[in-house]
């Protein structure tokens, strides 16, 4: 019998798990965003390419006087992988057993095989996107300096076609393992907050790496020795860790001669070897995991008199809907909780690890003292943009109507106008920014010694830009909102209205810290100017909102 | 008390879900609302909840406009809607609560109402576990002590019996008995045709958004002049229209 594999791909990619990502979606309207969005994110990645390029360039030239410039290859290949299987993790759990999809799949008489090789494939495209951000800028800075001829070019498409095979295959095998061998499964909430936080240390550890590696190599002679040293061991790490790679960059070193040819080939067959074995462990192990997973453990004990009392307490409709309807929600659903809540205070996390982390170098020492004993009017100016470009960020306003998916008929139904509810959205937004803003507040006072006045004065503006860009988000989010989705991921991650408004933060976030530090204010009139101008411009906000916004609210139907 | 006068509904320019619909629906009475899939049930249902908004026509509740006075509107009836996977995360007495507090229910009367609804429906064990924990029938039955915790006059239910197992079916219907009885107006939509017949004091029958029959079950017998099954009533008036 045909299997049904490229079926079930083509039939996943239309109905959106991962179309929507890759904008495949027919129709014409929705291509045309699809592919604005497109542009809008190309231009956006572009200049971290440029950069990935010039500093493959950079390193090209220091390494080839010592013959060692193959390391390049070795280097991008094997961090690209490293970052494949490490995001692929979290995106294979997702889409091999969290998608609601799962349960419209498991019935039908699919080999465990089919359903998991086709969402395989789909993730493989999909880190395609990912891959091209470092590949791309690999291959041309390589291409070009090396003076490369087109077999170079096309085993690079080879590679660029292969190289997530073997890190999703790994992850996967690892994902699937765990899920049946483990209870973890059992508590589908728990599982995604243990699987997202470990997605996000790893990300910081990352950016902790990447800073420590950027500081190293600013000197050519220490990135040299760097490479000499520790370099190699790394390459023959990621090479170790995930075969195959060191085939690819062997393979793209020798393209001139046949060595070139026998590698390519190798890395081919690891990549075969990796699916084959991939598919084998998800045929047998696959079902043991995924079913059942959907069902969800319960006390079903009597609430006492003394819970249902205290459970029963009154309060008005826009505070219950706030701190019910809205936060109680964003806390308790674990997509929601990452992306929304707990980024707000990872914020100041990332801004002070520079800090924390290179307080024992002279060089920053010199920057530290630069910053603390810059005048007060500036450190409250850039304080203030980072609170307005925080609070644009962690998407709970933008995402707000979205997050309604195809329950936004509640919102219609209830006795609520339309500008209360829209309000109690975009006050939720303004509590986690807020106390975004107040540890943004905290870190810098006791950093940079600041005095009381000015922490005051940065969380004060910090509420009033919060505001605004709060109502932003909410109108933003209402003028296209996505409320067609099957996992929460879409409502938050890939949901455009998001970008939009970390632009529009960090537009008037730098724009008034910029005019600021430039017009040379002294403290009080910048803090007055602040948080004056922001708070016209929130009720400017509120007032379309309380026109338009409600106009748009209504006529929204889905 | 609602009332529909030549109301409308046009989805896409040219689907007409519903189409110049006038009806009343009664103090005192169970009202069902009969017709085949797709025959503008839930339409109708969305337009007099404020969910949709009608092209043309007048829908009030209690006599209140629910375009012009909508809040006010809105507060006079308790909705059940078809979809009961709503809240998933919050607890069933959390969920309770906020629809208490959006309908101003007193705080006094909040407790002593959620116990006795949590009895009749055998969900005071279920309470305290978030919603996403209920099966399909424990989550209609959580929907309906929401919508039903204001004590609205007017019960507006979507497909309210699906799912429920018999006895929570029994109580519902046993409810709606008291309901209506007690003055007050019950409006709901089902597929289920014995349920009709037993409980309703006058249906209508919808497809293709025009009311093809709408007065009391004995008075569709006089037209079809037979003493014939609501079924095999239902599907003449619904076959005669395709």
């Amino acid at each position: 019998m045909k299997s049904k594999l490229f079926l079930l791909v083509r039939v996943l990619m239309k109905s959106g798990a991962g179309g929507t990502r890759l904008g495949i979606k027919i129709g014409k309207k929705r291509f045309s965003s699809q592919l604005l969005i497109f542009i809008i994110l190309a231009a956006c990645f572009t200049p971290m390419a440029v950069t990935f390029g010039q500093g493959f360039a950079y390193m090209y030239d220091a390494l080839s006087p010592i013959g060692q410039e193959g390391v390049i290859l070795g280097l991008g290949t094997g961090a690209a992988s490293l970052a494949i299987f490490f995001f692929g993790l979290f995106y294979v759990l997702s889409t091999f057993y969290l998608t609601s999809d799962v349960e419209s799949l498991l019935p039908l008489p699919l080999k465990p095989y089919e359903i998991i090789g086709a969402k395989f494939i789909i993730t493989v495209i999909y880190e395609y996107f990912t891959e091209s951000i470092f590949l791309l800028p690999l291959t041309v800075a390589y291409g070009i300096k090396s003076g490369a001829g087109p077999l170079f070019y096309i085993y690079s498409l080879i590679v660029f076609l292969l190289i997530p095979v073997v890190p999703l295959a790994i992850g996967s095998i690892i994902v699937v393992v765990i899920m049946t061998f483990t209870s973890i499964g059992r508590n589908k909430d728990r599982l995604i907050l243990i699987g997202g936080l470990v997605a996000m240390f790893f990300a910081i550890g990352l950016n902790i790496s990447i800073q420590r590696l950027a500081q190293r190599s600013l000197d050519p002679q220490k990135l040299i020795q760097m490479l000499q040293q520790g370099g190699n061991s790394l390459i023959r790490l990621t090479s170790s860790i995930f075969p195959g790679i060191y085939f690819a960059a062997m393979g793209l070193a020798n393209s001139t001669n046949i060595n070139g040819l026998i590698n390519i080939l190798l890395f081919a067959g690891t990549a075969v070897i990796g699916v084959l074995l991939f598919l084998y462990v998800g045929e047998h192990l696959y079902f043991r995991g995924v079913v059942g997973i959907s069902e969800s453990r319960a006390k079903r004990k009597k609430v006492t008199d003394e819970e249902l009392n205290k459970a029963v307490t009154a309060n008005s409709a826009i505070k219950s809907y706030v701190i019910m309807k809205e936060i109680r929600l964003l806390v308790r659903t674990p997509i929601y909780f990452m992306n929304c809540v707990l980024v707000n205070f990872l914020w100041p996390v990332f801004l002070a690890l520079p800090f924390l982390m290179q307080s024992g170098g002279n060089d920053m020492e010199q920057i530290f003292n630069m910053i603390r004993s810059a005048n007060d009017t500036v450190i409250f100016a850039v304080a203030f943009g980072i609170s307005v470009f925080a609070a644009s960020a962690n998407a709970i306003a933008a995402s707000s109507i979205s997050r309604e998916g195809k329950n936004l008929y509640i919102t219609k139904f209830l006795p609520m106008s339309y500008i209360s509810q829209i309000v109690a959205k975009a006050l939720s937004g303004v509590f986690f920014s807020t106390i975004s803003a107040i540890v943004i507040a905290i870190v810098a006072a006791i950093l940079l010694k600041l005095n009381l006045a000015v922490t005051i004065f940065i969380v004060i503006a910090g509420i009033a830009g919060t505001l605004f860009i709060s109502f932003a988000g909410v109108m933003v989010d209402l003028l296209n909102p996505k409320l067609d989705w099957d996992s929460e991921q879409k409502a938050v991650k890939q949901n455009f209205n998001v970008v939009i408004n970390t632009l529009i933060g960090l537009v008037f976030g730098g724009l008034s810290a910029a005019l600021v530090i430039f017009a040379d204010l002294a403290l009080v009139p910048a803090f007055l100017l602040i948080t004056g101008v922001f708070g016209l411009l929130s009720y400017g906000m509120y007032y379309l909102l309380s026109t338009k916004g409600v106009k748009l609210l209504e006529n929204i139907i889905n | 008390m609602i009332e529909l006068t030549n109301v409308s509904k046009t989805f896409g320019g040219t689907v007409k879900a519903v189409n110049n619909l006038t009806m009343t629906v009664n103090n005192g009475e169970i009202f069902g609302f009969l017709g085949p899939n797709g025959a503008g049930k839930t339409t109708t249902i969305k337009l007099i909840t404020g969910i949709l908004n009608a092209d043309s026509g007048d829908i009030r509740i209690n006599g209140l406009d629910i375009r012009k006075n909508t809040i006010e509107a809105k507060r006079q009836f308790g909705y059940v809607p078809d979809d009961p996977n709503i809240f998933l995360r919050l607890k069933g007495v959390e969920y309770i609560n906020f629809l208490a507090d959006v309908y101003n229910v007193p705080a006094s009367e909040r407790k002593a109402r959620i116990e006795d609804l949590a009895n009749r429906f055998g969900m005071t064990d279920a309470l305290g576990d978030q919603i996403q924990t209920y099966s399909h029938g424990m989550r209609q039955k959580i929907v309906l002590m929401g919508a039903l915790i204001h004590d609205p006059s007017v019960w507006i239910l979507d497909e309210p019996m699906t799912g429920l197992d018999p006895k929570s079916s029994f109580i519902l219907k046993e409810m709606m008995r008291e309901h209506a009885d007690s003055g007050k107006t019950v409006f709901f939509s089902t597929h289920v045709l014995d349920v009709a017949e037993r409980i309703c004091d006058r249906v209508a029958v919808i497809n293709k958004g025009n009311v093809l029959f709408c007065g009391k079950i004995d008075e569709m017998k006089d037209l079809f002049k037979k003493d014939a099954s609501l079924e095999s009533m239902f599907l003449e008036l619904t076959e005669d229209e395709k």
